[in-house]
């Protein structure tokens, strides 16, 4: 019986992202058009190989993985927003609940599919199992992450899922199953992203990678970024939907984004005195993303964009006046977002290649077929994320229900 | 390049991060890779400090003429798209007890290969005779490559 009202739940949520507004379907049709032209570009690279991007022995590792590691911290930050919530007692901390780990699951769907996409062999996947296949645990950090990414967005399926389902049937949600998972996906989220940066930071023969403050910059990048997301999503669902959130709480947010940018910066500094002050030759790496080497500049713009952008939006949160003024802290949460993506794709990747084991430089760009796989991922996390959130919306703020799909009408 | 002696518990950095355990060493030091396990990550090739890894990027092509018949699963066979490659020390000539091919080649004599652990072999008479240097030494990967000083 349980089963089938399951069944009815799943099958009455899909019927919601079938109904809309143009604006809606032709938001999907935009999607739809770049996930084919993305797709294009990456059947191109699965018959001929990973020779259709730019990477190359010197540099192994590229756009696939920057963006992989930049969504992680997405996904690790969407589920941090529950602690401030819990402390200060915010109302709507069930839909923060939700939507933050709604996001969380659209990003982990992204990174796993980002590694997919990099991989020599994807169909050769199933070999980092356990059981089935031959999965290296505890001793490598790809398998730690690959069983780490799987909890946490096993646990963040289950409860959203099961939130819902309470909400779609109109009972009570079983606190003593709920609160319990909530609180360990906060760890959870920890626990990705420094596994994540310990991916990194186990290679002792890439020395840029090497600093034992990787890991805690890793984290305090995500915090100052990945909240940026929905705290742009809220203010949407503020003005569309029954969704309420006080001025206060979202400044409140803006003002912990601060001491995570602050905490960055001095990681950052603190990263900067240890090169620059000790002048060996392991400046090399931090000197090709400043400053470059030689006629070698060609990261240098991104690192110091990435760094002007971080700034601005630290002062903008800083000073009360423009955190509270609602232009200037959209303008900052777009800044931040830019310059964590920056920092995560471009200036953590690259330099710790450049220059590689030789000593050569080998320039790195993106290829067009990896911007196309990208662009095709990320349409598709957008479009899951998408529909996630109208059935979301619907169930927790239009009251869709098991009335509504008995009645056997719903108009938008 | 490195080729680890089987007495030596220390384990060499690709082998400790590869996720499906497609890279190992044998026991009799050489490291190696199953080509048809590789799933082509390369977090090898980014835990190797010294370039020593490959990526078939592409389909590699060998004309027919050129293949050699004499191949070993872990080594010479040909590879295919996708997966890492390593150098073997000629993993099906030195089980034979031949020379890799390069020691053997080299019109100089400047390449030397042998049995760590045989007290007479020319390798252990270098070791102790001659100025011997090791790469990124101080990272403690103790690869059996050294170079050394034959005057």
């Amino acid at each position: 019986m349980k089963f089938i009202r399951f069944i009815r739940f799943i099958t009455g949520s899909i019927k919601i992202i079938f109904h809309g507004s143009k604006t809606y379907f032709a938001w999907l049709i935009f999607l739809l058009l770049l996930i084919i032209w993305g797709g294009i570009g990456y059947a191109g690279q699965l018959s001929h190989g990973l020779i259709e991007t730019h990477m190359r022995d010197s540099v192994s590792w590229g756009f696939y993985i920057g963006n992989f590691t930049f969504l992680v911290g997405v996904a690790a930050a969407a589920v941090m927003l529950v602690v401030p919530a819990y402390i200060y007692n915010w109302k709507p901390i069930k839909e923060i609940v939700i939507f933050g780990e709604l996001l969380a699951i659209c990003a982990v769907i992204m990174c796993i599919s980002f590694i997919v996409v990099d991989i020599g062999n994807p169909l050769r996947f199933w070999h980092m199992l356990p059981l089935l296949g031959t999965m290296n645990f505890p001793s490598s950090m790809l398998s730690w992450d690959f069983f780490v990414l799987n909890i946490y967005i096993l646990i963040n399926i289950f409860v959203v899922t099961y939130l819902l389902y309470c909400i779609f049937y109109k009972k009570e949600y079983n606190h003593a199953i709920v609160l319990p998972l909530v609180l360990i996906s906060i760890p959870m989220a920890v626990a990705i992203h420094t596994t994540t940066a310990f991916l990194y930071n186990a290679l002792p023969g890439r020395v840029f990678w090497n600093s034992a403050l990787l890991a805690p910059r890793f984290l305090a990048s995500a915090f100052c970024s990945g909240p940026a997301i929905l705290l742009i999503l809220f203010q949407i669902l503020r003005k569309t939907t029954k969704f309420e959130i006080k001025d206060e709480a979202i400044w409140k947010i803006a003002e912990l984004m601060v001491y995570a940018m602050f905490i960055y910066l001095f990681f950052t500094i603190a990263e900067l005195f240890k090169e620059f002050y000790s002048d060996t030759e392991h400046i090399l790496y931090w000197k090709y993303l400043l400053f470059g080497i030689g006629d070698h500049k060609e990261i240098v713009p991104y690192s110091w964009s990435s760094i002007i952008m971080g700034c601005i939006a630290f002062v903008l949160f800083l000073i009360p006046k423009t955190r509270k003024n609602f232009v200037t802290l959209n303008i900052g949460l777009v800044l931040i977002y830019g310059s964590v993506y920056v920092e995560k794709g471009i200036a953590l990747i690259i330099p710790a290649f450049t220059p590689d084991i030789l000593g050569q430089i080998y320039v790195y760009t993106p290829s067009m077929t990896e911007i196309r796989t990208a662009v095709m991922i990320f349409s598709l996390g957008f479009l899951l994320f998408t529909f996630l959130s109208k059935i979301a919306i619907a169930i927790v703020f239009d009251d869709y229900n098991i009335e509504s799909l008995k009645l056997k009408t719903y108009s938008d | 390049m490195c080729l680890y002696n089987a007495s030596n518990v220390k384990i060499p950095p690709c082998v400790k991060v590869c996720p499906v355990k497609a890279t190992w060493q044998e026991p009799d030091g050489i490291t190696v890779i199953d080509y048809n396990w590789c799933i082509g990550c390369r977090y090898c090739m980014a835990a190797c400090p010294y370039g020593a890894r490959h990526f078939n990027w592409g389909e590699p092509e060998v004309p027919i003429e050129e293949l050699n018949t004499e191949v070993h699963y872990l080594g010479n066979r040909p590879r295919m798209k996708g997966v890492v490659e390593k150098c073997t020390f000629c993993i099906q000539r030195s089980r034979e007890g031949k020379y890799p091919s390069c020691v053997e080649i080299c019109p100089v004599g400047a390449r030397k290969f042998g049995n760590l652990l045989d007290p007479n072999s020319e390798i252990r008479y270098i070791l102790e005779n001659k100025r011997v240097l090791i790469l990124k030494q101080e990272l403690n990967t103790q690869p059996k490559f050294y170079y050394f000083f034959g005057i």
